[in-house]
Formats: C-alpha cells, structure tokens, sequence
C-alpha cells in the first residue's frame, strides 16, 4: 500500500511539472491526429466513459508525450485497415498499436524505440505440468480460429516430432473457459490477453513463447520529421525510469480488475502489491526468462537430435554398408566388419594392400579401365560422390557398388584419406540388365518382325505389279488376236456373202452349195474365235458383267424369237412358259441372253424329235428357268465333265455336230460371274433338263 | 449422182468388199488406206458419210475424226466405225466423237448398206 500510495504521488507531481511546462510549449502547438481502434487494453474506447475518449497503453503514452510537445491530440476512430488506410493517405498523423515488419516499412514510417513487446504464449490450468513445449505431447491445445497463432505454433513446434491437437475455438474468453473446465490442456493467446485473464480462470503461464513482435507508433512516410523522433525521445526517458507513466500505465492496464472490498483491503492491497512489484520488473525480464527457457529448451531438442542422428547413422554402416578408407595412393586403411565378410578378407590381409587388384579389379567386363579410378576421385572428389563401380570378392565373383565417397583432409587442406561407403547393388544392376537384354531382344526381334513385313509388302507389291502388268499383256493380246482374226474373216464372209447374194453374177447349184459351206465354215470359226475370247477374257478376270434391271419375260421372248427358226427347220415342237410372278431381274441382259440362246441352240441341236421347252418361275428370291428337250440326253459318266471347256460329248465314232464346245463352260463360269448357278439332269435316251437360277435382284 | 462415200481402211480385200456393196447400191464410193489420204479426200469431197477404220497405220481412225470435227466444214460429216476392235475398250474409243457409228467386224453383206444409210442425213 505504501507502494501504491507512493507511485500515486509521484504521478501527481509528475503531471503537475508537466503541467507547467504546457505552457511554454504551447507556442510551438500543433494539431496531432491519432487513430484510434479496439485493442484493448493496448488502445480502446472504454464502455463507461461518456465522452467518448479513448484509453489504453498507447494512450497514455501519446498523451504524455503531447503534453511534452506541447501538441495538441485529436482522436479519429474506426477499425484497424481503416486506420492504417488513413495512415497510408496521410489523414492521420499516428496510428498506435502497430507492428513492425519490413513491407509495412516500405508503406509507413516506424520510430526505434518500441512501445510494447507482444508475443504469443501457452496458458495451461495450474496443476498440470505443462512447462515447456515438449510437455505438449499428446495434449489438446486450443487456438483462435484462423489466427496468425495458429500457422506460428505449428511452424514453432515442427522440428520436435510432437503429437498434439490443435483445436480452433472463436474467442480468447471460451478457449480459456474450456481450459479452466478441463476440456483441454493448454491455449494459446497473446500475451496481453493471458497476462490480464489467466489467474481469472485458474491458469498458468508456460514458457513456451513464441512470434515476438515490436509494437509502435506508425507515421506517414516523410511526414514525420519531428514526431518520431520526439517519440523515441520520451520512449527512451520512460522506459529507463521503471517508475515513470510508461510503467505505471502498464500496471494500470495490464493488473486484474480488483474489485475493492473494504474487509480485505489489506489483503488485496497486498495481492495487487506484489502483482505490481512483478509487473514492474517488466516485460522485458519475463521475456528474457522466457527466451533463457525456450533456448535451453532448443538446445536440448538439437542435442537430443544429433545424438540420435548419429546413432541411427552407426546403425546402418555397421548393419549393411562397406566402409572403406584408403590413403589417395590406393592403400587399404580401414574396412569395417562388414566390409570383410562381403569381400571375403580378414582385417589383417587387406589392410595395407592396394585397392585396385583387390577389392577393385583392374577393368570392368565392359573393358572400362579402373586402373586410374582412384586417382580420378581424389583429383574431381566432386564429381566422384557417388561412383557405381565394378569390384571383385575374394572368390573372384564380380559385384556392382554403389560409392559414396567423402574426402577427408589435415588442416592444410591436403586430402589425408578418402571414405568410401557402398552398398550392394547387384542384384539390381543384374536385374536392369536382363531388363535391358530383354529389351534388346524384343526390339531386335520387333525390327526382324517390321523388316519382314517391309520384305513380304514390297514382294506383295511386286506381285501385284506383275499380275498388273501380266493382265494388261493379256488384254492387249485379246483384243489384238480379236481384231487380227476378224480382219480376214471379214473378208472371207464378206465375199461369200456378196457371191451368194449374186452380185458378182449368178451361181449354179453346186457352186451355191460349196459357196454356202465356205459361209458356215467361216461363220463357225467367227463363233469359235468369239467363244475362245469370251472365256479367255472370263479366265484373265477381264469381263465384268453388269447389274440393271430390266424385264425378264421379254428378254425370254427374244431369244425364243432368235431360236425358233432353227427348230421349225428341224421340225421341234418350242414351247415356252413363264409364270405370271415372273417380272423385273436386275443382271447382265446380253449376259443372260447369250446364256439362254446356248442352251436352247444345244437342246434344238441334240434334239431330233419331240420338243424343247423354256420354263420360268419365281422361287422366294430367285428365278429359275429351266430348258428341257426331248433328245439324246447324257450319260451318267458324262454329267461331271459337262461345264469343262472343250467337252462336246460326241453321240458316237463321228462328231456329228457343230460347237466350239465351249458354250456350257461359258454359261457356267458367266453365271459364277452373276451370282447364279447352273445345273443338269438328264437321262440317257430321254432327254436333259438344265436349270438356271439367278437372283431376283443381286446382293448389295 | 448418188451419195459420196469415203471409205477409209488399210487392209485392201476389206476395202474392196465395202465399195462393191456400196457401188452396187448405188453410192459414189472414194477410197484411202491411210488416214492422212482421208483427210485429204474429205475437205476436198466432202461426203455424205465417212467409214472409217480404226488401226489405220498412220493413226487411229478415232484421231482423224477428232481432226475432221474441229474443222467447221467437215464437223457435221457422219464417221462410221467399221472395225474389227469389237471389244469394249474399241467402243469405248469412240464413244464421245459426235455423230459417229459402230460396226463390228466382219460385216453382215445383207445389211450392211442398211445399216449404213440409217446413219445418213436423209
């Protein structure tokens, strides 16, 4: 209590200097305008106070020091960007409460003497043994809900493989809330927050601290020739007078609302006592305490790390890695244990001995020469971190190392040894070169493959070229035999035609009889000749017949009409009979006239007595016509030959009648071309049916 | 007079037989074996039809009448194919020279003049 009374007076004569010194320096008055948010306790406008005057540290601060200068202060209140809008435009002369970073120095002018420290800090309830940040293990922390606490304790906590939740909450008062109900471990707040609250609700402060930051004045840039520097002025003068209204405004803000009860005065005056001899020593001795903690608390984790760094390291060069050292004139110093029993050496047999001959041999089985490996990695030790390498066991068994190589070197810099840690890659590097061989082969095979397609392609195209080139001949040997053959015969026919016709004057009997035998010889060979062409042209794949349709009953009529004079010759009953459903075929017209005209020629020919008959009828989606005679028909034997080339059957020891005997084979192979088909039966002595059949109209 | 002719042909029996069905019918009958000599005898005669060969030795008939029809006086002649190239490419030769015919060797003697004369401005 005397304290307090003591810092009271002290106070009063304090503003009743600065008072009288108002005075004289209100010549020199200006107006200084401060924004002004909610922050508190650090700046904020108090609920009670009617008039609306702002309060808090910074206040107290800025008030202070205007009355020092003489300045005159208004107030400009409004959110946080608000004011660091203004303070950008130059509106405002100050703004409290900021923190010093390098961007916002690029915006705003900062003084050097900071006003406040801030920082973040872990809260836990009293009675647990939370202390330092490694005793968060596996607890539950609360944090503000996407707060710059939030990223900064997780980054702080990163290098110590701690298990912890994080949990967000909305607001300083429920996180310590929770806290105090046992819902959680520890908090995370600002300083100022737990320093005015934590004892309220049963917590304790740790020493994890972390994200510090200087708070200051920010003034518009190269606006601030007088104010900054007037402020680190009486900055400095404050902070170095622990009893001064730097402090004072501190504990004002900082102590826990007491409420005075009369009874207790005594003990709460003695409570608050203490509380402000503590707050006195000041940020700056708790944040000194706390950064002791916290390194030692680095330190510690560093330690703890390296150790097991290292033993991790001894772990794995001792389980399953050759070490190797060796002088750079190649000569064996050190192997490990491991080392020995991969190669095959006791300690005593290698040592000294050179490492190429022994553990390296002398080429690779590629013909790579390892003679100079050695000296190659201590001239580029660089480029020589990592060899893969062939060395060679005891047994003479040839194995692929992976190298690490570390030179290591005396204090002038001279290499003394080289380290060379390997592991055994030879099953993988075996693996990669069956994988690599396989590979070769199905490429080389894959290119047999490809060169023989190209082979069989350009022996097919070749082929084809001659086939091309062997139908072109053949066309040109048809039509040049066709034209060839024609041209005397024209004359032969021709000339009998104008000696028969009697142009050239009358003929006699006999004459007329051998004139019209040279005819028919002649018009024979003509058939002959055009017979031979047709099959020729049919077999060279020349002829191609064509599809459109036309009407099938008149076409019959036709070649009956063509035929009739040659029955009635012979005396041959022709009978004809086309069913009404018999209409429109699409085909090959001549094609089909030629095949009609043969047949009923042959049965008129083969026939003496009796008839011949031409029937047509619809069957689904074929037509059918069949020519029947009453002949000599054919033998059973004779039946398969028929449609062969050449085949006339002879009726005895003479051949008794014309034909190329060709005319069958020609229907045969014309309808093969038509998608029809023709067939015989017959009976010796009685006469031969032969039927055509045709589609209705041909497959698309 | 009756109607000019030309018949055009290299082989000579060939040539013979047509002017003897022609004459006796009643034609003037002109003679070339080559076509050059056909077209000769074309400007200066200007028949009422030409027959015409197509293996000619100096060229194919189907080229002389491709010559006769660009010249404006002989354009309207009707050509008359008499050959012995009866296969399709042979009709194929002709089948865009205007006002042509086709007939195929050897010739019907009975119909031959017949069939000539449907060819023929009436």
């Amino acid at each position: 209590m005397d304290f307090l009374m003591k810092q009271c007076l002290l106070l009063i004569a304090l503003l009743m200097v600065l008072f009288s010194v108002v005075p004289s320096a209100g010549a020199e008055s200006r107006v200084v305008t401060v924004g002004v948010y909610e922050n508190p306790p650090k700046i904020f406008t108090p609920d009670k106070t009617d008039t609306g005057e702002p309060a808090g540290i910074f206040i107290d601060i800025i008030a202070y020091i205007a009355e020092q200068e003489g300045w005159d202060l208004k107030y400009a209140p409004g959110t946080w960007t608000e004011g660091l809008d203004r303070l950008a435009a130059g509106t405002i002369d100050l703004m409290p409460d900021v923190a010093y970073t390098a961007s916002r120095d690029q915006i705003y002018a900062f003084h050097s003497v900071p006003v406040l420290s801030s920082w973040f800090q872990v809260y836990a309830a009293k009675g647990s043994n939370i202390h330092s940040l490694l005793d968060l293990n596996h607890k539950r922390i609360l944090v503000l809900d996407r707060s710059v606490q939030h990223d900064a304790f997780l980054q702080l906590s990163q290098g110590f493989d701690l298990d912890f939740t994080l949990v967000s909450v909305p607001d300083y008062h429920t996180m310590f809330q929770t806290v105090a109900a046992g819902d959680a471990d520890a908090a995370i707040t600002n300083s100022f927050y737990g320093v005015m609250n934590a004892k309220k609700f049963g917590l304790h402060d740790t020493a994890v601290i972390f994200s510090p930051s200087n708070l200051f004045f920010a003034a518009p840039k190269n606006q601030s020739k007088h104010l900054l520097p007037a402020i680190d002025r009486h900055l400095s003068k404050l902070k170095n007078d622990s009893q001064s209204l730097y402090y004072q405004s501190l504990r004002h803000w900082t102590a826990e609302p007491v409420r005075f009860r009369l009874p207790e005065w005594v003990k709460i005056t003695g409570i608050g006592g203490i509380l402000l001899i503590l707050l006195s020593l000041g940020s700056g001795l708790l944040l000194k305490h706390q950064v002791t903690v916290r390194t030692r608390e680095l330190e510690t984790a560093n330690h703890t790390l390296r150790a097991s760094e290292q033993k991790y390291r001894d772990l794995v060069m001792l389980a399953n890695s050759i070490i190797l050292r060796f002088t750079p004139d190649g000569r064996i110093t050190f192997l490990n244990e491991f080392g020995q029993k991969f190669f095959g050496y006791d300690a005593t047999e290698i040592l000294g001995r050179q490492v190429v001959g022994t553990l390296v041999p002398e080429s690779e089985t590629t013909g790579r020469d390892l003679r100079p490996l050695l000296e190659d990695i201590s001239r580029n030790p660089k480029k020589f971190e990592r060899n893969v390498n062939k060395n060679i066991l005891r047994n003479g068994d040839r194995v692929w190392i992976d190298w690490t190589n570390k030179m290591i070197a005396d204090e002038n810099g001279e290499i003394k040894e080289i380290l060379s840690i390997g592991s055994d890659i030879t099953p993988r590097v075996k693996n990669e070169i069956k994988i690599y061989q396989l590979n070769e082969a199905l490429r080389q095979e894959a290119e047999i493959l490809e060169q023989r397609v190209a082979e069989r392609t350009a022996e097919l195209r070749e082929a084809k070229e001659q086939a091309e080139a062997a139908d072109r001949i053949k066309s040109a040997f048809l039509a040049t035999m066709s034209h060839e053959l024609r041209t005397p015969l024209n004359s032969i026919i021709g000339f009998t035609g104008v000696l028969l016709q009697g142009l050239a004057g009358d003929l006699n009997n006999e004459q007329q009889k051998q004139m019209t035998m040279v005819q028919t010889s002649a018009r024979h060979l003509l058939a002959l000749i055009n017979d031979v062409l047709d099959i020729s042209k049919i077999e060279a794949g020349q002829l191609k017949v064509e599809a459109k349709p036309f009407g099938l009953p008149s076409a019959i009529e036709k070649t009956v009409k063509i035929v009739s004079p040659l029955a009635e010759k012979k005396g041959l009953q022709l009978k004809l009979d086309i069913a009404d459903t018999v209409d429109t075929i699409t085909t090959d017209q001549r094609r089909l006239e030629q095949i009609m005209v043969n047949l009923l020629n042959n049965a008129i020919k083969f026939t003496d007595k009796g008839q011949v008959a031409l029937y047509c009828r619809k069957e689904n989606t074929q037509y059918v016509i069949t020519v029947a005679d009453t002949g000599m028909g054919l033998r059973e034997q004779d039946l398969e030959a028929l449609f062969q080339p050449f085949r006339q059957i002879d009726s005895g020891t003479t051949r008794k009648h014309d034909g190329s005997g060709l005319g069958l084979s020609i229907c045969k192979k014309l309808l093969d071309l038509m998608g029809g088909s023709i067939s015989v039966e017959s009976t010796w002595g009685e006469g031969s049916r032969f039927t055509v059949r045709l589609p209705v109209h041909p497959e698309e | 007079m009756g109607k000019k002719v030309l018949v055009v042909d290299d082989n000579a029996n060939n040539l013979l037989l047509e002017k003897d069905l022609l004459e006796v019918a009643g034609f003037t009958v002109f003679e070339a074996e080559n076509a050059a000599d056909g077209l000769i005898i074309t400007r200066r005669e200007k028949p009422d039809i030409v027959l015409m060969d197509v293996r000619l030795p100096d060229m194919r008939g189907t080229e002389a009448a491709r010559i006769l029809r660009r010249d404006k006086e002989t354009a309207d002649i009707p050509i008359v194919f008499v050959t012995s190239s009866v296969m399709a490419e042979g009709i194929e030769e002709i089948k865009d020279i205007k006002k042509s015919g086709f007939i195929g060797k050897p010739i019907n003697t009975r119909t031959f003049v017949e069939e000539i004369s449907r060819f023929m401005k009436p």
